[in-house]
């Protein structure tokens, strides 16, 4: 025994791979032997927490126990997909990816942040779909120079990858929080369109069975780019200048015209009926996707490593296999109609003159049995069953519950002004528009509603139909540091809160969750309670708030060891993106406030809620106490009523209570809409205080009502035992008049002050 | 004759407006077709007229546009153009047709003008933004028959290098004196940033050639053909407009842009 360890050993010395001796063994066992060098490698990826999930496997079950016959396709594959509604007599869906790029975008924030789109937009693409958007929520350390070169290294890298690909910025959300100062995070998101019929699954169809198939790589040639990536995603940043090696290097213009290329291939199989599989090399490389293509669908493969178009010479087999250069997919298609494919690639699309070494080229063979053969230089260096690849490893790692940190600070006397003014001039609550601006937001003719214009934003996915689809993503660091489970549940909510601001129904959801060293029990602790909290919300509020049928969770991503090697860790960051779709496009609510004399209405008690507030963490600079918590019962009946009124089109405008709380939230319609409002806090429901009333993030909602629908609207809510008040109105000036009764609390001019937010964030964009 | 005749949408390697763009042909009641650079370059013979949509051409190697105006497909543009077919560069095809000499086309191959990176105040940038313009009334080219006169309009910008300029100035006069800017920067509002959003020469957004049947144009019309897609805090400020205007049925609403592509039935 001992001597088998000590050869396990030196083997992971030689190979310097990041698998645990325990790890080593289980492989040995497995294989019955010991491990080759190659095979090493080999697993270093398949086995990594980014291709594996294998400390966050048993958390996820949760998830897959919806049944829904319109999720079309949940997790499992590339991305997910959601039933839309009818087109042209065509059933379409909403295709859509979700995930992280963080430790990349850390290290090389330009790169790593473009070739995060890079992959999701593949993830997208690879299941026959159209991509129409991309979103990005974004957490960076506290401003300084190092956070600002990130900062900025990401914004562009974004901007300098889906505007040359021609995909619309959506929306996304930016935090700033020191405990990300050693981890910033990058978590994307791709939304896309599919005819039903013209799915393409990222599996060897069965029909593989009765013909022979092969498989076609396309795009850039191999190098050595990203060799690693997938295990330098599943470690502890250490090392920055060593690690650059394994981030990917973009090419949008290659992926560009690999996207048309693609289109004309979906047509092609569509027409003639081809049966086929399609998948983006992502995280493990050409490992990685033809052991997943071909094992999925119950296949093995022949893989000859001599047919791929190389960009560096003499690359070893481990390096051609795993390597994560960017810009590739992989076909299986049959044999007999590899050629067409490859002349539109080659010919038509004149790969090779674009890029050099850009090809596409048959590299393999679809076997009816369950090996995985690769051949390299007429050898074959690797034989293993398929399963044992894609199967992966489970571990059963260590929870312990968190301990609570105990801070209460004292009461201190309320100056709104003082308060207010910090609030605003705080980075986290400035308006994004500068970064926005760095990105198209109109490429594709689609957008209705901008970001920044309404809580989510909307976009008309089909020239020939109504249908509307309003998107938005949130997380708050703040709340993962207080309660990771209400952290979870308030993400999911939030993102929920948004797409029914603009009259949206909520039709599925997708998470990214971002956490520390997943061997810590107290981290794995709080990422379990984080998938509890959104298990929760999605059971809860329902599939287009159907309590019956939760809210599916249709595709996400796990990214643990955010953490750097000091033991900083982030916050534990749930990163929930909601769908949400509408009959109308032209009936989607804004949140700037239109016309003046029209009441402004609270719907929603407010509650002693200041811990993990904005004002809170400002004012007293420390967030501790108690984070709102989602009231069920309340949630969804708001929800539906709120739905209700926007279809009847008596709501002007709408904005939900978040960060920043009431006080914040109506500023920001008067600042959208460039007009200003007045505020009587005695019609505001609350036990509490001023600090509570103006401050409390609890959930609700802020509406811009026309002065003749106010009484049906609030009666209406009333009859429900929900809080709803007229509690000022707009004006035509842009000024903010805050009193209680008849006593003035705050007059104060708002030009300048929304000014100064609207272009806070150009003090750091350079 | 053009009624009959399809707009080619040309699609260089890079390209990313082409679909809007066909949409956009077919909005205003005309066939588009989708054209691929090195499709049989006779093939366009049976354009009524050519777009050359935005993007990215060829990765914006060398200069924006500098590597598609070298493309083969470019001299059976030119030479139909010089037969009278219409021919509209927008952001993109806009920097390939100044690439080109197309326009501002004052002597035939010579190219006088370029697209420079933008320059504002305080950063330098690609910027996406909607921007007001208005219609240069002197400048007599068919493409411009359809737009009301006399009114600023809003599209939407999205370049980092759509700022015209010139080192000849006497060529600079000429252009001017000849009336053949199409559009400038601009609005009631006197707020310079706004007004010209990236320093360009004669705060100039559009520019024709002699004839008038080139138009090249930074801002995306494809993208503003109804007028549900401009944003409402640009609308708020158009004139003549209702404040609560998202309350009524805005789908079927023509917006700025349509009147611009429009403009291919005046030929």
């Amino acid at each position: 025994m001992e001597e088998a360890k000590s050869i396990l050993l030196k083997l992971k010395k030689e190979t310097n791979c990041s698998l645990s001796i325990e790890e080593l063994e289980i492989l040995s066992n497995k294989l019955g032997r010991a491990p080759s060098k190659l095979e090493i490698y080999v697993f270093d990826t398949v086995w990594s927490e980014h291709c594996s999930y294998k400390s966050s496997r048993i958390f996820l079950k949760i998830f897959s126990n919806h049944k829904n016959p319109d999720v079309w396709v949940g997790i499992g594959e590339d991305a997910g997909i959601i039933k839309l509604g009818v087109v042209n007599n065509k059933e379409w869906g909403l295709v859509v990816g979700h995930e992280s790029h963080n430790h990349p975008s850390q290290v090389v924030p330009y790169e790593g942040a473009a070739t995060g789109i890079g992959g999701i937009v593949r993830d997208v693409y690879c299941m026959g779909a159209d991509v129409i958007g991309v979103l990005d929520s974004l957490r960076f350390g506290d401003i300084s120079e190092q956070s600002l070169e990130i900062i900025n290294g990401v914004v562009d890298g974004i901007a300098g990858y889906a505007n040359p690909l021609g995909i619309a910025n959506l929306g996304g959300d930016t935090f700033l929080h020191p405990d990300y100062n050693d981890n910033c995070l990058v978590n994307v998101v791709a939304l896309g369109i599919v005819e039903k019929d013209r799915i393409i699954h990222s599996y060897v169809p069965k029909e593989s069975t009765v013909e022979p198939y092969v498989l076609i790589l396309v795009g850039k040639a191999t190098d050595s780019s990203g060799f690693g990536g997938a295990s330098f995603a599943s470690v502890v940043l250490d090392n920055e200048e060593a690690q650059k090696g394994a981030v990917q290097v973009p090419d949008p213009f290659l992926k560009r015209i690999l996207t048309i290329a693609n289109r004309a291939c979906f047509d092609l199989i569509f027409i003639e009926k081809i049966n086929a599989g399609f998948k983006d090399l992502g995280a493990g490389g050409i490992l990685g996707a033809s052991s997943e293509i071909c094992g999925k669908g119950g296949k093995g493969a022949d893989i000859y490593l001599d047919n791929i178009e190389l960009a560096e010479k003499n690359l070893p087999p481990e390096v051609i296999l795993t390597a994560e250069t960017q810009e590739r997919y992989i076909w299986a298609v049959p044999e007999r109609h590899a050629q067409k494919l490859l002349n539109i690639y080659n010919k038509d699309y004149e790969l090779g003159r674009m890029y050099e070494g850009a090809c596409a080229r048959t590299i393999g063979k679809v076997r009816n049995d369950d090996k995985y053969i690769v051949i390299h230089e007429g050898k074959e260096v690797l034989n293993l069953p398929v399963s044992i690849l894609t199967e992966g490893i489970t571990l059963n790692r260590q929870v312990t519950s968190r301990r609570e940190k105990v801070c209460k600070p004292k009461r201190k006397q309320l100056d709104i002004a003082k308060a207010l003014e910090m609030i605003l001039n705080s980075p986290n609550i400035e308006s994004k528009r500068v970064l926005f601006e760095g990105y198209d937001q109109e490429v594709g003719g689609r957008a209705v509603l901008r970001p920044g214009e309404a809580d989510a934003g909307v976009i008309r996915p089909f020239p020939d139909s109504r249908i509307g689809i309003a998107v938005a993503i949130d997380g708050n660091p703040f709340y993962g540091i207080e309660n990771p489970y209400l952290a979870g549940a308030l993400a999911a909510l939030e993102s929920i809160h948004n797409v029914a601001a603009t009259g949206a129904l909520p039709i599925a959801i997708t998470d990214c969750l971002n956490f520390g060293n997943p061997e810590d029990p107290v981290v794995l602790y709080d990422f379990s309670e984080s998938i509890r909290g959104i298990k929760d919300t999605c059971e809860e509020i329902g599939y287009k708030f159907n309590k019956h049928v939760p809210l599916p969770v249709i595709s996400g991503n796990v990214s643990f060891y955010n953490q750097s090697k000091q033991g900083n860790s982030i916050p534990p960051s749930p990163i929930v993106a909601c769908y949400g779709i509408l009959d109308d496009f032209n009936n989607a609510v804004s949140m700037g406030f239109k016309n003046p004399e029209s009441s402004i209405i609270l719907i929603g008690e407010r509650y002693e809620e200041l811990g993990g507030s904005i004002f809170r963490e400002l004012y007293y600079g420390c967030s501790w106490g108690e984070i709102p918590i989602p009231r069920w019962r309340q949630e969804r009946k708001i929800l539906c009523n709120l739905h209700k009124f926007i279809k009847k089109k008596q709501i002007l405008s709408a904005h939900d209570i978040s960060k920043g709380g009431l006080l914040l939230a109506a500023l920001e319609m008067a600042f959208t809409g460039k007009l200003g409002l007045e505020i009587d806090t005695s019609k505001i429901k609350s036990e509490m205080g001023l600090d509570v009333i103006l401050f409390s993030e609890s959930s609700g909602f802020l509406l811009e009502v026309d002065k003749r629908n106010t009484s049906s609207i609030i009666n209406s809510f009333e009859e429900l035992d929900i809080f709803a008040g007229v509690i000022g109105k707009v004006i035509d000036e842009e000024r903010l008049l805050l009193y209680n009764n008849e006593q003035v609390l705050l007059d104060t001019k708002l030009k300048q002050k929304r000014i100064n937010w609207e272009k806070g964030w150009k003090k750091y964009i350079c | 004759m053009l009624n009959k005749l399809p707009v080619f949408v040309v699609i260089f390697p890079g390209t990313n407006c082409e679909i809007e763009t066909a949409l956009a042909v077919e909005a205003v009641g005309l066939e588009a077709r989708l054209f691929r650079w090195n499709e049989n370059p006779k093939q366009l013979k049976k354009a009524g007229g050519i777009i050359l949509p935005g993007g990215f051409s060829y990765q914006d190697r060398i200069r924006a546009g500098a590597v598609a105006a070298k493309e083969e497909i470019m001299e059976s543009v030119s030479r139909l153009s010089e037969k009278g077919v219409p021919v509209l560069g927008i952001c993109n095809g806009a920097q390939i047709l100044l690439e080109t000499g197309l326009v501002p086309g004052l002597k035939p191959g010579k190219i006088d003008l370029a697209l420079g990176r933008n320059k504002m105040a305080g950063r330098s940038r690609y910027i996406c933004r909607w921007i007001f313009m208005k219609v240069n009334h002197k400048n007599k080219s068919p493409f411009l028959n359809n737009i009301k006169r006399s009114d600023y309009f809003p599209l939407p910008i999205a370049h980092a290098e759509g700022k015209f300029t010139g080192k000849n100035k006497k060529t600079l006069k000429e252009i001017k004196d000849k009336e053949l800017i199409a559009f400038r920067y601009g609005s009631n509002d006197v707020n310079e940033e706004d007004n010209n959003p990236n320093g360009s020469w004669e705060n100039c957004s559009g520019l024709t050639n002699k004839n008038g049947n080139i138009l090249a144009m930074m801002p995306h019309p494809e993208r503003a053909i109804w007028f549900y897609q401009i944003p409402l805090n640009i609308t708020r400020i158009m004139k003549n407009e209702s404040k609560d205007i998202r309350k009524e049925d805005l789908s079927l609403l023509p917006g700025p842009g349509f009147n611009i592509m429009s403009g291919f039935k005046n030929f």
